[in-house]
């Protein structure tokens, strides 16, 4: 076979590929609720018939009748975002804020709720799951006694007047250094995990660990059913917002760009007669060689 | 098509590699991708944490860390084994707990003056106790599979706070015990006890008839009450009192001198909380007549003589049983007049030594029973064996083994080939013929000869004896082997040979090389003789003959040097080749004073 057509046959094979990959996975953005992968939320969206939403979108909502998630906080909102997530609340909406990141201290600050993220990291060598970087947290909610696995988690410093809901053990501590064992400056927990305080009508869950949501976390314990009775029965809404475009987004998005030009638009006819030439070359290539060997 | 399936593999390769480097989430791990982390140590230190509460006795922290702990994340591989840990440990917590809890009621009720109550509570905190330490045995046993992974200190650490608490728990235990038997026996009454005997002044193995009665304080008699009798020997008679509190009971004195008779009340089932022990006594006067017993048995006893033993006694018509299990002997003597004898022999089946003989006298009336040991040296008498046996045995040739022995006797001889015996008549020269066959290849040959005398006063002899065996039947064809070998292989490795000369030759030169050495030595020496005395050394002459045909003309106060340089001489021809140098340097010495004394 001739090197030209070895290399563009190498070409095409990886192109479909890479192609047939594009389709099936459409994100692989950390929390992403289109990204089916460990890091995504595709299984919290399917267990809570969820629907995903941007931010502009949270005032269109019946407050009375959903639940908001957002999870991870992909940016800093602003003002008017935040404005917008109280007056949902107040009107009767529930919202479940989940992070592990400083960051979302703004928005629980805007909010008006006495809680706020610490920012370290908390680990326990006695409760765990696999590793003390995935400690075990208590939960009672509505009568339901639950046990959380968190992953790189923090813990939230609660003085409002509102209530934990969720603690590590006592044996938890803040692992400053993310050594994975205690040193002897690092605090001993127990460490409030989950926190809920009404607001107007409704009530806002901050939860210091985004990813008890995500798709390798959600099956684990009692995971599913912590975001299950958040949910309070409600019609489920996630708002989500690509911060900036990752590598797979922009490779993911060419893909599919190709395909829109090659096939959607007038250059399909060109497509065609290049597609055309193309195979007629190959199989000439071929079938020369077939004739040539016999 | 190969080419073309490699291309792509490398672009997706490339590709895959950059989206999972970018797609990486700082905080967040996939727990899929995570190894489960061990952490024993950590658990064993709460455990131990837990262990040091209990020993402050503080269970209810003790038990809330161990209900932490049943849920902690223990490794796979240890999970099992930490479950049981847990178990055990929970039950030694509740039942430590129980204990001290049952121990806490007891001293209440004790304070209540609640004896009963007390006596049953503290009843169950010892079985509780009991179970704890039957407990702490059961996880030592499982703990020390745990010392593998290197827990080995904290493990010995939990232990001694569980020992700690086991004896603290027992402390209290024994504490309240002993206050309830104290107040007890404060809180309990008296019973009076009267004592009789028929009377006071009996001869030793007389009956005495002891009668008594037992009531309360208040004079009410005390029916069917246990009272043991009893005095200074370890034997104890009880008796039952009756409706009217009275007991009556015979027993024998079997004690000399003043005997003290005792009867004790001891207070059974309920009486137990009610009554105290108490106890009576009476002297009596018990007359006993000691015997002096003697043996005379001559020594050594020779095995299958007949010996003659007498017993002499201080007291007469007392009856003697002399008994030796070792020996056989078991002989029942009556002394009528103080002494009796008799004989007895030692048995031929028993071997030399020193063996015991118990004399033990009946007790009768006023006599009491005495025994006394002796220890008697058997033995047997040597047997004189003279055995003439060949110095070389010749393989396939009978030869004689002559013995004369003291005494008839059966003599068995053991070859390696064969087993031999004769009865050999007392000093008369006996012969066997022994040998071995031509297929014996051993260059020796073991004997055992063994005289067993017929009287068995004596004793047998076994002597081993080695005799070089000769096989000439072996011999003479491998010394022709080697003959032949030899003459064979000389002529075929000429080189060798040349080899052997040349090693003959070295040897030769190195022989030559010495006398070249040495020669000079003897010609000087020889010089100085011929100068001193004019004669000539003769081819046939050893330097002493030289010398001391030489001595006589030479000057007197020379001789001596010389005959020294002649010893000295000597040493360096004939003697060792060590400190040759010296002995030269020396004979130098001597022949130089020589020449100074002949100058002068």
């Amino acid at each position: 076979m001739k090197l030209w057509l070895s290399i563009a046959l190498g070409i095409l094979l990886a192109f479909v590929i890479t192609s047939i990959i594009a389709y099936l996975v459409p994100s692989a953005d950390d929390l992403s609720p289109e990204n089916p992968l460990w890091n995504g939320l595709t299984k919290l969206v399917s267990y809570t018939n969820a629907t995903v939403i941007a931010y502009p979108n949270v005032n269109r909502l019946s407050a009375s009748s959903s639940t908001l998630f957002i999870i991870g906080l992909a940016r800093n909102l602003s003002s008017s975002e935040i404005e917008n997530l109280k007056a949902f609340v107040e009107n009767g909406g529930a919202l479940v804020l989940a992070s592990e990141k400083r960051e979302l201290n703004s928005v629980l600050k805007g909010l008006g709720l006495g809680v706020a993220v610490n920012g370290s990291l908390v680990a326990d060598r006695l409760f765990f799951y696999k590793s003390p970087l995935f400690p075990q947290a208590r939960a009672s909610i509505a009568q339901h006694n639950l046990t959380l696995y968190l992953n790189y988690a923090s813990h939230l410093s609660a003085y409002g007047k509102g209530k934990c809901m969720a603690y590590t053990s006592p044996f938890s501590f803040e692992d400053l250094n993310m050594n994975g064992a205690r040193d002897s400056e690092e605090l001993y927990g127990p460490f409030c995990i989950a926190y809920a305080e009404p607001v107007g009508k409704g009530v806002v869950y901050v939860v210091s660990d985004s990813s008890i949501f995500i798709n390798s976390m959600i099956d684990l314990s009692s995971n599913k059913l912590f975001a299950t009775l958040l949910t309070q029965g409600r019609r489920v809404y996630i708002a989500y917002e690509q911060d900036a475009e990752t590598l797979y987004v922009a490779f993911r998005s060419s893909v599919m760009g190709f395909y829109r030009t090659a096939f959607g638009s007038e250059l399909r006819y060109f497509t065609a007669i290049v597609i055309g030439i193309a195979v007629y070359k190959a199989l000439k290539v071929l079938l020369k060689g077939a004739i040539t060997k016999h | 098509m190969k080419k073309s399936i490699v291309m792509s593999l490398l672009l997706l390769l490339a590709l895959a590699q950059y989206i999972v480097a970018e797609a990486g989430f700082p905080r967040h791990v996939d727990p899929s991708l995570v190894s489960e982390t061990p952490n024993l140590s950590d658990i064993f230190t709460l455990l131990h944490l837990s262990t040091m509460y209990l020993a402050e006795l503080n269970i209810g922290k003790a038990t809330n860390i161990t209900s932490a702990l049943r849920e902690a994340s223990v490794p796979q591989q240890f999970r099992d084994l930490f479950n049981r840990t847990l178990q055990l440990y929970t039950y030694f917590t509740s039942e430590i707990g129980m204990s001290i809890n049952y121990t806490d009621s007891a001293r209440e009720a004790l304070q209540h003056n609640d004896f009963a109550k007390c006596s049953s509570l503290i009843d169950i905190a010892q079985r509780h106790l009991y179970n704890a330490e039957v407990t702490y045995f059961q996880l030592r046993d499982v703990l020390n599979y745990f010392t593998s992974a290197g827990l080995a200190g904290v493990i010995r650490g939990i232990l001694g706070n569980m020992e700690k608490v086991l004896s603290i728990t027992k402390s209290r235990v024994v504490e309240v015990l002993e206050e309830l038997n104290e107040k007890k026996s404060f809180s309990l009454k008296d019973v009076a006890i009267e004592l009789q005997v028929n009377t006071t002044k009996v001869l030793y193995g007389d009956f005495i008839e002891v009668v008594g009665s037992v009531r309360n304080l208040h004079g009410a008699p005390l029916e069917n009450r246990t009272i043991a009798i009893y005095y200074s020997t370890s034997a104890k008679w009880y008796v039952k009192s009756n409706a009217t509190g009275f007991f009556k009971i015979a027993i024998p004195v079997k004690a000399c001198g003043n005997v003290t008779i005792f009867a004790a009340f001891i207070p059974q089932g309920p009486d137990v909380n009610v009554y105290r022990y108490v106890e009576s006594s009476v002297n009596i006067v018990s007359t006993c007549i000691e015997p002096a017993i003697r043996i005379f048995i001559p020594q050594p006893l020779l095995v299958g003589v007949n010996s003659s033993m007498c017993i002499e006694s201080s007291v007469q018509n007392i009856k003697v049983s002399v008994t030796s299990k070792d020996l056989g002997l078991y002989r029942q003597l009556e002394l009528y007049n103080y002494s009796t004898c008799t004989t007895f022999s030692v048995p031929t089946n028993i071997s030399e030594g020193v063996y015991r003989i118990s004399v033990a006298s009946e007790p009768r009336k006023g006599v009491p029973p005495k025994a006394l040991h002796i220890y008697v040296n058997v033995t047997r008498l040597d047997t004189n064996v003279d055995i003439e046996y060949p110095g070389i045995i010749l393989a396939g040739v009978l030869q004689a083994l002559c013995i004369t022995t003291s005494q008839k006797a059966l003599l068995t001889v053991v070859t390696p080939v064969e087993i031999k015996s004769i009865g050999v008549p007392r000093n008369v020269k006996t012969c066997i013929a022994i040998g071995v066959p031509i297929s014996y290849l051993n260059t020796k040959m073991n004997l055992e000869i063994s005289v067993n005398p017929l009287n068995a006063s004596y004793r047998p002899r076994v002597v081993n004896v080695s005799l070089q065996v000769l096989n000439l039947a072996l011999l003479l064809p491998s010394a022709f082997l080697i003959a032949f070998a030899v003459i064979i292989t000389t002529p075929v490795h000429s080189r060798s040979s040349v080899k052997a000369r040349s090693i003959a030759m070295s040897v030769q030169r190195r022989f030559e090389a010495l006398h070249r050495v040495l020669s000079p030595i003897a010609k000087e020496f020889t010089d100085v003789v011929k100068a001193l005395s004019g004669i000539e050394i003769e081819a046939h002459m050893t330097l002493r003959e030289y010398v001391g045909k030489a001595l006589s003309k030479v000057p007197s106060e020379v001789r001596e040097p010389l005959l020294n340089a002649l010893k000295i001489t000597e040493r360096i021809l004939y003697g060792l080749p060590t400190h040759v140098e010296e002995l030269v340097k020396k004979l130098k010495e001597v022949l130089s004073r020589i020449a100074r004394v002949l100058k002068s």
